[in-house]
């Protein structure tokens, strides 16, 4: 996609995700003001009273979820405004974490991510990047074992920004070890590792279970 | 407590005013930025609470005006989007916090609680420097 074009769907998702907002925002009040009316009233006034406040409160439950979906979607979308934005990585590696949740649920795999101690902040291109630690994340949920952990982690190695993907307990290294190799199953997007300034290393031959993006 | 509250989406709004009331607080409510400014002349709410993003007169645009008259009168936003940008901007031009929305009942008091007090002590403090 071009530049424009994606600019163009960020700016629809973006658009149509602030209005599913503002319509769960409504069934959340009304299922509270629900609950606050049968609150106010004796047991004996309103039959099946027990049954309503558990259905308004399952509803509010389900509206808080649709909330937490629609946001990682907005910010999602967010992500497509500009072809270079400063960004940090903590919040970026969060966000993949929370958009990859449901492939790796399927594959039966906990995903999580871990912050870096401080603000990891670089310029880059947003939406690429995810699209690269998607792909990333996609080769090491196919690795990994059914029933284990992968970590998104924020990082520094040889003091350059870093991203660490990786199955606990291996944790990223602190430099680059001279064995690692580029992924091969990663070789479709050799392309865009220029344009993000990045190398893809695969850490496997160095004994250990995970990739790193390092930024240049 | 007096509160005006302004969003554009009826339902919406009416229905947090509903449920503020029955939390013994009194409520206006405005669906647009005009309305509000009438209200907010008119009534002089301590507390408004204002949606950010509005057709026509947005909200950040609303707490510039009041503010101009009414400097004392506390604004809690309401930011719709992902990004905390609008709500920071509402502060630096002179909101009192905000919020994201959908809000919880129970942050939402809690805000408006502070709010009170910030109006309460802003009006002693001008009232004691004439």
């Amino acid at each position: 996609m071009s530049q424009k074009e994606i600019a163009f769907t960020g700016r629809i998702i973006a658009s149509l995700s602030h209005e599913i907002k503002n319509v769960l925002a409504t069934i959340k009040e009304s299922a509270g003001l629900m609950e606050d009316i049968l609150s106010l009233r004796p047991e004996t006034d309103a039959p099946h009273q027990a049954r309503l406040v558990k259905a308004a409160g399952n509803i509010r439950k389900q509206v808080d979820r649709g909330v937490d979906v629609v946001m990682g979607l907005n910010r999602f979308a967010h992500s497509m405004d500009e072809p270079m934005a400063q960004i940090d990585l903590n919040e970026l590696t969060a966000q993949m974490a929370f958009l990859m949740q449901r492939f790796a649920h399927k594959s039966a795999i906990g995903l999580s991510a871990a912050p870096y101690s401080e603000p990891l902040n670089i310029v880059t291109d947003p939406f690429r990047l995810e699209m690269l630690l998607a792909a990333a994340l996609d080769v090491c949920l196919t690795r990994a074992d059914k029933g284990s952990g992968l970590v998104i982690q924020p990082c520094r190695v040889e003091g350059r920004p870093a991203v660490w993907i990786g199955a606990a307990p291996d944790e990223p290294p602190d430099t680059l070890p001279p064995t690692v190799a580029f992924p091969e199953d990663l070789f479709a997007l050799k392309g865009d590792l220029e344009h993000l300034q990045v190398n893809i290393y695969d850490c496997g031959s160095a004994g250990l279970h995970g990739v790193l993006i390092l930024f240049k | 407590m007096k509160v005006l509250l302004v969003d554009d989406e009826a339902e919406f709004v009416q229905t947090l005013a509903e449920r503020l009331q029955i939390r013994g607080i009194e409520t206006l409510v405005a669906i647009d930025g005009i309305e509000a400014l009438r209200l907010i002349d008119e009534e002089e709410p301590p507390i408004v609470v204002l949606d950010v993003m509005m057709p026509g007169l947005g909200g950040l645009e609303v707490l510039q005006r009041l503010k101009l008259g009414h400097p004392n009168i506390q604004v809690i936003l309401l930011t719709g989007h992902g990004s905390t940008k609008d709500g920071i901007e509402g502060m630096r031009l002179g909101g009192f916090d905000y919020l994201m929305k959908p809000v919880r009942i129970e942050d939402l008091m809690k805000k408006m609680e502070e709010a009170y007090e910030a109006f309460s002590t802003s009006s002693i403090t001008e009232g004691g420097s004439e």
